[in-house]
């Protein structure tokens, strides 16, 4: 197999969509969207099967263990994303359904390249790729006022955080005198204060598209304003994405000068994580709670990336799991909720348990995963970080994250009471959703469920694919 | 002879008064107007480093970002054309970019 | 004083000045012709560091494409508002000192580097160079951004066409 077998196999499927959308006729479109789901489908059976190859390109294009772990998880990410997407989402299913599944294949293209891109100007490119079309697909509901409206100051923060990325890999380049990132490392002698400059405004950029803390700004209109499908894949496979990146300019990049990181990715970590859970606790809205939400499992991630070892990277990665089918899981149950209740608040989900039994379970699932209780994925998740984190010596981030963790199991608990003991509202009678959207909820729980009880393969899959960067 | 600093502390400028623009203008296209003047920014160090480093790639580098950022602009204005579609409006106020 | 020194003065001052006015001016409409001098300028430099081929994407693309869409824009909204943008500024005072501070950062960084090497003598033609990385070492790169331009056009298609 060759290293671009997946990203070929995905510009074929973009090709097939794109033809369908041409042929196609009328209002219902629903077979674009599942020629896109089943597409994506076989791409992940095929990625299954992919084995790590040399660099091609020269060394610009890797495809090795990192590369592919977070390659299947982006394309199983965008999976659960389409599939919740078909049956009665009109977004994804109506006259644009051409439109709207080329955005978010031609994302995950530039997300796979992204993982495999060890050259600046490649990595710019890809990064790109994947930021532009999510700018489109945040505005899709392009007749609604805050639909458009979060779109343009989504992209207005994504083109300044890109030119402040740009700017920062300017001077990178101009310092190490290549845009290989495996000459960087060795370009980074002492007394290099350009490379230094670079690596800084680069960090920022990275910031802004992770959104952690104070570059969040975009994040809690755009997941409000746009389709929920949609956004549960954001709120998980650009971030995967940009993490992975974050690995492949710091440690693969930096060498053994990892350490000068530490103390700025620490930081960053732990004024995301307050603020992040602190802003999340009086939301209403159920999607903005879980945007606020998203923001401090940033920046626990960020606890492990502060680490800068082998483990942390690792126990990133799993937490990337674990973050992806939680978080995206919570989001399908706010939108089955939503499309028979009509409204995102979180007082939609009163007495859920007595409405819907089984989505009630899988929610409470899902928010013990992101609040980090054991036998969930979530708990193996933050526990291995904060073991990373302290065999760093980080013990005042450790403690931080800790005592913030109990205030997110706060308000994630206030979801689980609305649901477990408040009563329904009179009216409200059983909820009935979609198979499609059913499935993905049921696949979200069975991988956090699963996750909890056994989490040895994919720990282990994450150590074996860490441990060459360093 | 003009050297290397000379361009850099010229691009570090143009930045600045980019980032100024997109700190301080109230109106969408103003603040894109701000990244573009960062942007280029961007290439005047790609370009300067380039010619004295004698490398091909900062060059190779400033046409990529110069249709990126073509690309970018493109798709930017045909959101701004959308809002005001549907507002009919010029109030670009509410549009607070630090505003969480 | 070389002509180098003389036209690298005087494109700075024009870049910096134009920059400063498109920032600065209330007027919309002037703030992007002041963008395209600031790109001219630019393109300025791009000469003065013996580089025509930039020179000529700089103009083409730049000041060319990008004015002009903007241009498109600002013609297109008023005529759907009816009325002329103003473009105000808020924060200026704060924007200010960030934008300084941001400055003062950079030039620190600068201070420091080792930037005294001289500029190495000027190879024959890097157009020519340029052309081969691009189908050489940068080719996948180059299809990459292929596809970001059809997605990018597809994306403004989306927003600009009416339904109907």
């Amino acid at each position: 197999m060759s290293a671009f077998t997946l990203e070929l196999g995905l510009g074929a499927v973009m090709v097939l969509v794109f033809g369908g959308s041409l042929t196609s006729r009328g209002a219902d479109r629903r077979w674009i969207a599942w020629l896109a789901t089943a597409g994506i489908l076989t791409l992940g059976i095929v990625s299954a099967l992919v084995k790590p190859t040399p660099p091609a390109l020269s060394g610009m294009f890797v495809l090795d263990g990192l590369a592919i772990f977070a390659k299947r998880l982006f394309l199983a990410a965008t999976f659960i994303g389409l599939l919740a997407g078909i049956g009665a989402d009109a977004v994804a299913c109506g006259r644009r359904a051409g439109e709207y599944h080329l955005l978010i294949l031609s994302s995950l293209l530039g997300m796979l390249v992204l993982a495999s891109a060890r050259d600046l100007i490649l990595l710019f490119v890809a990064f790109e790729l994947m930021s532009i079309p999510l700018y489109v697909l945040a505005g899709f509901l392009k007749g609604q006022d805050e639909a458009v409206e979060a779109a343009l100051k989504f992209f207005l923060v994504g083109s300044v955080s890109s030119a402040v990325m740009a700017y920062g890999l300017s001077f990178v380049y101009g310092a190490a005198r290549t845009t290989d990132l495996a000459r960087v490392a060795q370009a980074f002698a002492p007394g290099q204060p350009l490379l230094l400059l670079g690596l800084l405004a680069v960090f920022a950029g990275f910031a802004f598209k992770i959104a952690a803390f104070p570059f969040h700004m975009w994040v809690p209109d755009t997941y409000e304003a746009a389709s929920t499908p949609f956004v549960a894949w954001l709120s998980v496979a650009p971030k995967a994405a940009g993490f992975v990146a974050l690995f492949r300019v710091y440690f693969e990049g930096m060498g053994d000068r990892v350490a000068t990181w530490v103390p700025i990715a620490a930081g960053l970590a732990a004024i995301t994580i307050v603020a992040g859970n602190l802003m999340a606790l009086p939301q209403q809205n159920a999607k903005r709670l879980l945007a606020y939400s998203g923001i401090a499992h940033i920046g626990y991630m960020l606890v492990g990336f502060a680490a800068a070892s082998a483990s942390g990277t690792a126990m990133v990665l799993f937490y990337l799991v674990a973050y992806v089918f939680g978080n995206m899981g919570a989001f399908l149950v706010v939108e089955a909720v939503a499309r028979s209740e009509r409204s995102e608040a979180t007082a939609a989900l009163r007495g859920l348990a007595q409405r819907s039994p089984l989505l009630a379970l899988a929610m409470l699932l899902f928010l013990l995963s992101l609040g980090g209780i054991p036998f969930v994925a979530g708990f193996w998740a933050k526990l291995y970080v904060f073991w990373a984190a302290a065999a760093a010596g980080l013990y005042w981030l450790v403690l931080l994250g800790a005592v913030l963790t109990v205030v997110a199991l706060f308000y994630y608990l206030i979801v689980a009471k609305r649901m477990y003991i408040e009563a329904p509202d009179a009216s409200a009678g059983r909820i009935r959703l979609p198979g499609t959207l059913a499935l993905a909820v049921i696949l979200c729980a069975l991988v956090v469920v699963g996750l909890g009880l056994y989490p040895k393969p994919i720990v282990m899959a994450a150590l074996r694919v860490a441990a060459p960067l360093f | 002879m003009i050297g290397l600093p000379a361009y850099l502390i010229l691009g570090a400028l143009v930045f600045s008064i980019g980032l100024f623009g997109v700190l301080t203008r109230r109106n969408a296209v103003g603040i894109l107007l701000g990244i573009e003047l960062m942007l280029n920014a961007v290439n005047i160090n790609l370009v300067a480093f380039a010619r004295f480093n004698g490398d091909v790639a900062g060059l190779v580098f400033t046409l990529f970002t110069i249709s990126i950022t073509v690309a970018e602009v493109a798709v930017g204005l045909a959101i701004v054309i959308a809002i005001f579609r549907v507002r009919r409006t010029v109030e670009a106020d509410r549009l607070d970019l630090l505003r969480g | 004083m070389t002509l180098e020194t003389v036209g690298f003065w005087v494109v700075a001052t024009v870049l910096l000045a134009s920059s400063l006015a498109v920032v600065l001016t209330p007027n919309l409409f002037h703030a992007v012709l002041y963008l395209a001098a600031a790109l001219v300028a630019t393109a300025g430099v791009f000469l003065l560091l013996e580089q025509p081929f930039l020179f000529a994407v700089q103009l083409l693309l730049y000041a060319g494409g990008v004015v002009t869409i903007v241009v498109f824009a600002i013609m297109l909204t008023e005529r759907l508002v009816g009325e002329r943008i103003a473009q105000t500024s808020r924060h200026v005072v704060n924007g200010a000192i960030v934008a300084a501070a941001v400055f003062v950062g950079i030039v620190g960084f600068l201070i420091g580097a080792p930037l005294g090497a001289p500029r190495p003598a000027g190879t024959v033609d890097t157009t020519a160079a340029i052309g081969r990385a691009l189908v050489g070492p940068f080719a996948v790169t180059l299809e990459l951004l292929g596809v970001l331009l059809v997605v990018a056009l597809l994306g403004a298609l989306y927003f600009a066409r009416s339904e109907e």
